[in-house]
């Protein structure tokens, strides 16, 4: 018998714009024990229908509009809120995406830990704590018995998301739904968290509902897949069946857009010779120190962002910065930008010393080299117009008439594959992967040699991001551009770059040409940030897997 | 493809400010409100040729007399024509408002968009600085301006924007700080534009929302500052009148004589709801993601 029903749900959100159908006639069934993963793009409706679950919508605007969600003879949708409240973080748990956010700042770990406890079974505080320090051990943490006096402050995302896990686990509920549980984490705890949400799964026969937009990962944990696209279920059935076998075209264009294998064109390695450098730096090192008092004084909480780094990048390559939050990767782009004041080393472009140069000097050294921006929400300026903005940064190389200058424009929307009919629109009009659009253009807009994107697709969906890839592929190619590409996603690093860097602690451990870097990885680093991919890589799973239960 | 566009239909420029525009002749209620401040300006500037009395001319035989059809709103204990002296009054409460509102604004937003956008040890000593004139004592700074540069109608600009722009500054500041972190500051800085520019066309539009509201807030408080610092003897003179100094006398014979703190309050109000409704509908213009349509 199912554990979880759910029939015909549909969820519309009231605006005064107008109705909006978030969940669209979605029926599901779950078995006790089973892993449900639910994925899809933003907007899909994948997250409003976890919430729905346990009645955490805001409502209104939200209003369901029809269906039901039957857990043990309840419906769920239906419950009066004290009845759903004995349910919420009792028999059905939840762990959301963000940990930084969603454990109390204010309160030690321990307090927080036995908050369920507490609420929903008649136990004395001393037990209550006893049972919790066993909770956080059974989630990897070390020291149990000391973490229960820390503040959420003094652990690190991974160990967050272990307590948030061991909160919604411990009083034993039925089904565990994980929103996005590891999107916020690096690629190496990401690993570690999907294996301890499957060992508990397995260990306790828990039922989870897993939400991810990540279908490596899903691939990596599900048994049953359902994928949404605008509030509607298009493929429903096993892991194997929809990876090996999608059948809904949306299904597979999102499996054709996850970056695989390498670089659609080689660059000629006979190129890289001294008179081919374009980027040089040497030694280049970036400290913060927060101090910022009027008399000066302590310099003592020195963070080392970068740490003596020396690379080159040659004329036409794309050069892949690779390695997890805090490994300074976007630090060094921005301090090759001299966006942020360096404290020792040189950077020469195209034979001209930056580190040296005046203000009035860097200002015209800047043209020669661009940035493209992780977040195009925030790279925008919202109050100026897509002419404006790419108006602006045509005009600083040269003066020209109004006449060329909209020619200008023009031709830089054309490169990067927008309608001129927009051409007077705010930002906030665009979608994420058309603004990027935008921002590539006003990076092009000053003609650059050298183009350093900081994670110019970590903030889109899968199908834009690989949009957005062969764009700048394509300009690479056609403009002879030189490019550095920072990432913490691996499969991209390897998808566009000829050669890779990967950083760790502010230093790089290891450069060399991409397919001998993911291939035969020297540094300890590399290797443990390859064995994490591995996990979640929907083309390993599949073969995997494949090799046990392909039928042909 | 792209050249053989017909360019001219993008040609007509819509920036900002033209966009601002359109969408404000949209908000009725704005446009209801600049007309009535235009009118109240116009009827302070031409009092001589509206009203027949004078403001000084004491009639004391009439004495406080209720509304009539000589004198339209009263008069008060020495037989002045209220109408007349609300007038004249708004003369001064008017120019008050905006010219020490406009001091304010210019000095309050140049320190609070430099000190934030510096920042650093910039930042530190200006704001030392506006925490230092916070704490000076309002009464002995005027009172000292009166003794150094004797009674003037233009200390009282300077006094009362020397008090006003220190709160402009601490809102300024904060919000630049807000957008500063944005990336397309550092888009700007990365393309080589100049500080000034960057400010100009990057900070300071996406600041004009905070910095309109806190205008619409400043004026009213100016015009009831200038009656204080009338009383204190800056400022202006009887039998000279202004909004401020009739509302402060209709409260002391609010009993006897209600109409003399009836009506100028009304006219004060109708300025203010004006101003609001003009400034509310100034800063969702100025937003090019509210009000689309």
């Amino acid at each position: 018998m199912a554990l979880l029903k759910v029939d015909d749900l549909t969820i519309s959100f009231h605006s005064r714009t107008g109705v909006l159908k978030a969940v669209d006639s979605v029926s599901f069934e779950l078995d006790p024990g089973q892993t449900l993963g639910i994925v899809g793009e933003s907007g899909s409706g994948k997250s409003v229908l976890c919430y729905s679950l346990l009645g955490l919508l805001p409502s209104p605007p939200a209003r369901i509009e029809n269906g039901h969600a039957m857990f043990n003879g309840m419906d769920l949708l239906a419950l009066p809120k004290n009845r759903l409240r004995a349910i919420r973080g009792n028999r059905i748990g939840m762990v959301f995406q963000d940990p930084m956010t969603s454990l109390n700042p204010y309160l030690s770990i321990g307090n927080q830990v036995i908050e369920p406890l507490c609420l929903h079974r008649m136990v004395s505080r001393k037990s209550a704590w006893t049972m919790a320090i066993q909770a956080l051990e059974e989630v990897g943490l070390n020291h149990p018995v000391r973490l229960m006096d820390h503040y959420p402050h003094q652990l690190s995302g991974g160990m967050r998301q272990r307590v948030m896990i061991a909160m919604a686990l411990i009083n034993k509920p039925e089904i565990l739904i994980a929103d996005e549980p590891t999107t916020a984490l690096d690629v190496t705890i990401q690993a570690q968290i999907l294996e301890l949400i499957r060992k508990l799964q397995r260990e306790k026969n828990i039922t989870v509902i897993f939400v991810s937009h990540d279908l490596g990962v899903i691939a990596g944990i599900a048994d049953l897949v359902l994928v949404m696209q605008q509030g509607r279920i298009v493929e429903h059935g096993t892991a194997n069946g929809i990876f090996q076998h999608p059948q809904h075209p949306y299904t597979r264009n999102l499996l054709a857009s996850i970056p695989a294998g390498t670089k659609p064109h080689g660059y000629d390695a006979a190129n890289r010779n001294q008179a081919n450098v374009l980027l040089s730096v040497q030694h280049l090192k970036t400290w913060y120190n927060d101090d910022d008092s009027l008399l000066g004084g302590r310099a003592d909480h020195t963070v080392k962002a970068v740490d003596d780094v020396t690379f080159e990048v040659y004329r036409g390559e794309t050069l892949g910065l690779v390695g997890e939050s805090g490994s300074g990767k976007s630090t060094l782009g921005r301090s090759i930008m001299r966006l942020v004041e360096i404290h020792d080393g040189a950077i020469t472009l195209n034979n001209q010393d930056l580190a040296g140069l005046t203000p009035r000097q860097l200002k015209l050294a800047r043209h020669n080299m661009q940035m493209v921006f992780q977040d195009p929400y925030a790279s925008l300026n919202p109050r100026m117009t897509i002419f404006d903005t790419l108006a602006e940064a045509a005009r600083i190389r040269d003066r020209m008439s109004d006449k060329d200058l909209m020619i200008e424009v023009l031709r830089l929307m054309n490169d990067v594959g927008l309608d001129p009919g927009q051409i007077r629109k705010y930002p906030h009009e665009f979608s994420g992967g058309q603004r990027q659009r935008i921002a590539i253009a006003r990076a092009l807009a000053l003609k650059p040699r050298l183009i350093i994107a900081d994670e110019p697709v970590s903030a889109l969906d899968v199908t834009i991001q690989s949009q957005i890839l062969e764009l700048l592929l394509d300009l690479v190619r056609k403009h002879g551009l030189t490019m550095i590409f920072v990432s913490h996603d691996l499969s991209v690093i390897r998808y566009i770059s000829d050669r890779t860097a990967v950083m760790y602690q502010g230093r790089i451990v290891e450069l060399d040409e991409t397919e001998i870097v993911f291939n035969h990885p020297k540094h300890p680093y590399t290797q443990t940030l390859l064995s994490a991919i591995s996990i979640t890589d929907p083309a390993g799973q599949i073969r995997i897997r494949g090799e046990v239960t392909a039928p042909a | 493809m792209t050249r053989t566009l017909d360019i001219t239909a993008f040609e007509e420029g819509r920036s900002l400010w033209q966009d601002a525009y359109t969408r404000l002749c949209r908000n009725k209620l704005a446009v209801v409100g600049f007309v009535v401040l235009i009118c109240m300006g116009l009827l302070a500037l031409m009092a001589g040729w509206i009203s027949p009395y004078s403001y000084e001319t004491q009639d004391l035989d009439l004495g406080a007399s209720p509304p009539s059809a000589d004198h339209w709103l009263g008069t008060d204990t020495l037989g002045r024509d209220l109408f007349t002296r609300i007038l004249y009054g708004g003369r001064v409460s008017l120019m008050v408002g905006f010219l020490a509102t406009a001091v304010a604004l210019i000095i309050g937003v140049a320190w609070g968009m430099v000190s934030g956008y510096i920042g650093g040890r910039v930042d530190i000593i200006m704001m030392r600085i506006v925490d230092i004139l916070y704490a000076l004592p309002f009464t002995i700074f005027i009172i000292l301006l009166m003794v150094v540069f004797g009674q003037n109608i233009y200390l009282l600009f300077l006094a009362i924007g020397a008090v006003e722009w220190l709160t402009m500054a601490r809102i300024v500041r904060g919000q630049v700080i807000s957008i500063r972190n944005q990336e397309y500051i550092d888009a700007a800085i990365a393309m080589g534009l100049s500080r000034f520019r960057i400010l100009r066309r990057h900070v300071l539009p996406n600041i004009l929302g905070p910095i309109i509201v806190y205008t619409t807030l400043t004026i009213p408080n100016v015009i009831l500052l200038e009656s204080f610092l009338s009383f204190l003897g800056l400022g202006i003179q009887p039998p000279q009148s202004s909004w401020g100094v009739l509302i402060s006398y209709g409260v002391e014979t609010m009993e006897e004589y209600p109409w003399l703190l009836i009506y100028p309050a009304c006219v004060l109000s109708i300025t203010l709801f004006s101003l609001n409704f003009l400034g509310d509908g100034l800063r969702d213009a100025l937003d090019p993601r509210i009000a689309k349509d």
